[in-house]
């Protein structure tokens, strides 16, 4: 299942590399995807109760504990991250793979791609941006790995892209790519510990609570004063 | 006195006058950094005053040149 919401300039362009990378998975596959307005939490949640899919794949713009719909809603917050239980989420959104990715293996999610910074492009390299954002699902599927057993790779696929732009003179596209492959992370069940929280408290709690004591804390913050909407990508 | 951060800025600044403002295909080139999308004039403009956009393209710049030390 692939969500890609397309509300401003930048999701006009991910939302194109989200099509060309379930074109590219569609004869492993069936891909059902939420494009552009079909992007939002109702039709996505109600696709999940129909059906488990294996894989969940957002495309555009995140923060730190959400994915976000086309109406600017959250799709999938930490209020129910645990519906992507059981799956392989894969995201191309800034932020997430440092917030939900962090609390997503203690909700039962197998393994979450994410990137624990914003994502940045530059518009003068969109295809190669474009291939290397969309490596590791390709690879994963059409080659039956997990994520996280393509993920090294997928770093690398992206430096060699980064080589090569900077060899033809895009050095901003160069460097930017380079910093895209250096925040990339995947959390799963006996893979690293997700960083400590940098909040004092947040890691107190978490020490004697665990990551699902502070899922709990920070999801009844987020109940309180609502997600911030001030997205990145 | 000039200091490391002022030679690094016009390191910095000299790769962005070289960055071409439009792409190929006649469009503008632009830069998604953060919660921003930036065209060349744009950038230039913000420069002097926003020291965040300073700080977040050095170290664009900074990390491609680890990144090329770490590939030799």
């Amino acid at each position: 299942m692939a969500a890609a919401p397309k509300f401003d300039e930048v999701t006009e362009i991910s939302i194109e590399w989200c099509g060309q990378a379930m074109d590219e998975i569609a004869d492993n596959i069936d891909v059902l995807d939420f494009y552009d307005r079909e992007a939002v939490r109702s039709k996505v949640l109600q696709a999940l109760d129909d059906k488990i899919p294996q894989w969940f794949v957002h495309y555009d713009h995140g923060s730190e504990y959400v994915m976000w719909g086309d109406d600017e809603e959250p799709i999938i917050d930490l209020s129910n991250l645990d519906r992507l239980a059981g799956m392989h989420v894969y995201c191309l959104n800034c932020l997430s793979g440092k917030g939900l990715g962090a609390h997503a293996v203690s909700k039962g999610v197998l393994e979450y791609w994410g990137y624990v910074d914003s994502v940045a492009f530059t518009t003068d390299a969109l295809e190669e941006f474009g291939e290397a954002f969309n490596y590791g699902i390709i690879m994963a599927v059409t080659e039956g790995k997990w994520l996280k057993d393509v993920v090294e790779d997928t770093r690398q696929h992206g430096y060699d892209i980064a080589d090569k732009l900077r060899e033809e003179g895009k050095i901003f596209a160069a460097a930017t790519l380079v910093r895209d492959m250096n925040i990339l992370h995947v959390h799963y069940e006996g893979g690293p510990e997700p960083p400590e929280p940098e909040c004092r408290m947040s890691r107190l709690i978490k020490n004697l609570f665990g990551w699902n004591g502070l899922w709990l804390l920070r999801m009844l913050r987020q109940k309180l004063l609502g997600s911030e909407r001030a997205r990145n990508l | 006195m000039v200091t490391l951060d002022d030679e690094l800025d016009e390191e910095v600044l000299e790769v962005l006058r070289q960055q071409p403002e439009k792409n190929s295909d006649g469009t503008p080139w632009k830069l998604k950094l953060g919660r921003q999308y930036l065209t060349k004039g744009d950038i230039l403009d913000k420069w002097d005053n926003d020291k965040d956009l300073r700080r977040d393209v050095r170290k664009l710049l900074l990390g491609l040149k680890l990144h090329l030390l770490g590939r030799r």
